[in-house]
C-alpha cells in the first residue's frame, strides 16, 4: 500500500475543511441536532402563548427568552463536540496529524456556529413572527449572530479549561454569569455578551455593542488558543 | 548530509502531576521494527505519545528526525500513529474516517478516498469499506486505526498496543500485515505487555519498566532471563491427575498444585512444557477445556528482571 504523496503538510484552510466536513457530518448522524432543533422551537412556543401584545411589551421579553436559548445552543454544539474529542481521547487523532491545534477548534467553529446562528435566528424568526405577525429588525438578526459566536468562543476556551464538563460549565457562566453581571447598573455590565447583544438590538444604543462583543469573543478566543496549545493527550 | 536518527531520547523525564510516566530515558532509534516491552502502566503509552507529538517531555528532550514532534507540526507529517484506545468517530463509515485522516495528514482531496480505500484494503477492510465504525468488532477497529495510521504512507509508524484485543487468527494476520510494512522500509516501534505477541513482529525490543527502559537489544535474551522466572500454565481437563504424574518427572517443573478443574504447573522452561503437555494430552486422550497462563501480565516477571521484586 502506497498513498500518492501530496504537500508536506496540509494547509490550514484545507485542514479545517476537512474538519468542518467531518463534524457535519457526524452532526447530521447523531441525535444532538434533533435535540437542538426542539430547543430552537421553544421561543415560538413562548411566542404563541404572549401573542397579541404589541413589540413594546414583549420585545425585550422574546428577546430575553432568545438569549437564553443561545446560551444552551451554542454550548451544545461546540463544547460537547470539542470536548467529547478531548475526553474521548479522539483528539489524539488530530493533534498527531500535520496540522496546527488552532485549526481543529477553527474547523469545528466553522461547522457548529453557522449552524447553531441558523437556529437561534431562524427561531426568533418564527417567534417574532407568531408573536406580531411580522419580522423584527435587522439589528436584532445582528445581535443574535454576534451573540452566538461570543458564546461559541466562551463555550470553546471553557471546554478547553474543563473539558469533561465544558457544555455543563458554559451554560452555568451564560445563563448565571454572564446575565447577573449584564444586570448590573454599572460599567461591569460591558463584558457581559447578553447585556452587549440587547444594547445592539435596540437601534437607539447604536452599534457599540458590536465592538464590545468583538472584544469580549476575542479574549475568550485567545484563553481557547492558549489552553490547547498546552492541553495533552 | 545524512538523515537523522528516527528517536533520539535524552534524558527524557514525563511527569503526570505527581505521577512518573517516563524517567530519565535516552534512547536512540535508527530505524527497523522494534517492539516495546512492558507490564501494563510501564511507561510504554507515554514514550509513544511524546514520539507522536502529544505530550511535551518534562525534562530532557526527545526528537524525531531532528525535531521536536510536540511543536513541530511538518515532522508529524511523517509519522503514523494508532493509539491504544478503541474510541475513534463512530457515526463515520471506515472510508469516511481513514479518507478524513489521510486528508488531516497532508494527502490531495482528491486522492485521498484512494489512498484511503489502499490503506484499509492493506489491512483486510476491503468488505467494510462503507460500514459505520459503530458496528465494528475491536478487531476491525485495530484494522481501522491502523489503516488511519498508514493512508498517508508515513515513513515512521507509532502502533501502540495494535493487538489487544484481537482474535487469534486476526492476530496472525495483522502482525504479517505489520511485517509487510517493515519490509517495505518504515519505521515501526510497536508496544506491547505480552512477549509473544512482540516475538511474533521483531526480534528487537526495548524492555521498559516503571518508566525506563530496563533493557534493550534481542529478545531472546531477554526470554531467557524471563523463562528463568517460573512461569504458570494452567490446565483445565477431565483427568487432571493423569497430566500431573506425567509431566511431574520433568527437570523444568517446579511445581504442581491441584485446582478445582485441573491443574497449575511452574516450568522453568515453558516452551518445552507446551510441548510435553500437548504431547500427553494426544497420549492419553485427555479432554481439555482450557489451557491458559496466568503469567500473561508481565508483571512479576519484570520484579524479578529488576531483582528486587517491585520495591524500588
Amino acid at each position: 500500500m502506497t498513498a500518492a504523496r501530496g504537500p508536506s503538510v496540509p494547509g490550514a484552510l484545507g485542514a479545517i475543511r476537512t474538519l468542518a466536513a467531518v463534524t457535519w457530518l457526524r452532526l447530521l448522524r447523531g441525535r444532538a441536532l434533533w435535540v437542538a432543533i426542539l430547543i430552537a422551537c421553544v421561543p415560538s412556543a413562548y411566542a404563541s402563548l404572549i401573542r397579541g401584545r404589541g413589540w413594546g411589551s414583549i420585545g425585550d421579553e422574546l428577546l430575553a427568552f432568545e438569549l437564553l436559548v443561545t446560551a444552551v445552543l451554542a454550548p451544545m454544539f461546540v463544547a460537547s463536540s470539542i470536548g467529547e474529542d478531548i475526553e474521548d481521547r479522539t483528539a489524539t487523532y488530530l493533534w498527531s496529524r500535520p496540522i496546527p491545534r488552532w485549526a481543529v477548534l477553527a474547523g469545528k467553529l466553522a461547522a457548529l456556529v453557522p449552524l447553531a446562528a441558523v437556529l437561534v435566528l431562524g427561531g426568533w424568526a418564527v417567534a417574532a413572527n407568531i408573536a406580531w405577525g411580522t419580522l423584527p429588525a435587522l439589528a436584532t438578526f445582528v445581535a443574535l449572530a454576534l451573540g452566538v459566536i461570543a458564546v461559541a468562543f466562551v463555550a470553546t476556551a471553557i471546554t478547553c479549561l474543563a473539558p469533561r464538563h465544558g457544555m455543563a460549565l458554559t451554560i452555568v457562566y451564560m445563563l448565571f454569569v454572564d446575565h447577573a453581571v449584564g444586570a448590573l447598573p454599572a460599567k461591569l455590565a460591558e463584558i457581559s455578551i447578553s447585556y452587549q447583544v440587547r444594547q445592539l438590538a435596540d437601534p437607539a444604543t447604536g452599534t457599540r455593542g458590536a465592538l464590545a462583543l468583538v472584544i469580549v469573543g476575542t479574549v475568550w478566543s485567545l484563553v481557547a488558543l492558549w489552553r490547547v496549545r498546552r492541553l495533552e493527550a | 548530509m545524512s538523515e537523522p536518527h528516527v528517536v533520539v531520547a535524552d534524558r527524557c523525564s514525563k511527569w503526570y502531576g505527581q505521577v512518573l510516566g517516563l524517567s530519565d530515558v535516552s534512547w536512540t532509534l535508527r530505524g527497523g521494527i522494534v517492539g516495546l516491552l512492558g507490564p501494563n502502566g510501564a511507561g510504554k503509552s507515554t514514550l509513544m505519545k511524546l514520539m507522536a507529538g502529544l505530550l511535551r517531555p518534562s525534562r530532557g528532550t526527545l526528537t524525531v528526525y531532528g525535531r521536536s514532534p510536540f511543536d513541530d507540526v511538518e515532522v508529524r507529517r511523517r509519522i503514523g500513529y494508532a493509539p491504544e484506545h478503541e474510541k475513534t468517530w463512530d457515526e463515520l463509515t471506515a472510508l469516511e474516517l481513514v479518507t478524513a485522516m489521510a486528508r488531516l495528514a497532508g494527502v490531495p482531496a482528491a486522492r485521498a478516498p484512494l489512498a484511503a480505500e489502499a490503506a484499509l484494503e492493506a489491512m483486510g477492510m476491503a468488505d467494510a469499506l462503507h460500514r459505520r465504525v459503530r458496528g465494528f468488532s475491536k478487531g476491525m477497529r485495530q484494522r481501522t486505526k491502523l489503516a488511519s495510521a498508514i493512508a498517508h504512507d508515513p515513513d515512521f509508524l507509532l502502533l501502540d498496543e495494535p493487538l489487544t484485543g484481537v482474535d487469534p487468527i486476526a492476530r496472525i494476520d495483522i502482525v504479517a500485515r505489520i511485517r509487510a510494512l517493515a519490509e517495505a522500509g518504515k519505521t515501526i516501534v510497536v508496544s506491547s505487555h505480552v512477549l509473544y505477541e512482540i516475538e511474533a513482529l521483531t526480534s528487537e525490543i526495548v524492555v521498559i519498566y516503571r518508566g525506563q527502559v530496563l533493557a534493550e537489544g534481542n529478545v531472546y535474551e531477554i526470554r531467557r532471563l524471563i523463562d528463568r522466572h517460573p512461569h504458570r500454565i494452567r490446565i483445565e481437563c477431565d483427568q487432571p491427575r493423569v497430566v500431573a504424574a506425567a509431566i511431574a518427572a520433568e527437570d523444568h517443573v517446579a511445581r504442581i498444585v491441584f485446582e478445582r478443574q485441573g491443574v497449575l504447573i511452574e516450568t522453568r522452561d515453558p516452551d518445552r512444557c507446551y510441548d510435553q503437555l500437548a504431547e500427553i494430552v494426544l497420549a492419553r486422550e485427555v479432554v481439555v477445556s482450557s489451557l491458559s497462563s496466568p503469567d500473561n501480565n508481565l508483571g512479576a516477571v519484570f520484579e524479578y528482571l529488576t531483582g528486587d521484586g517491585g520495591r524500588r
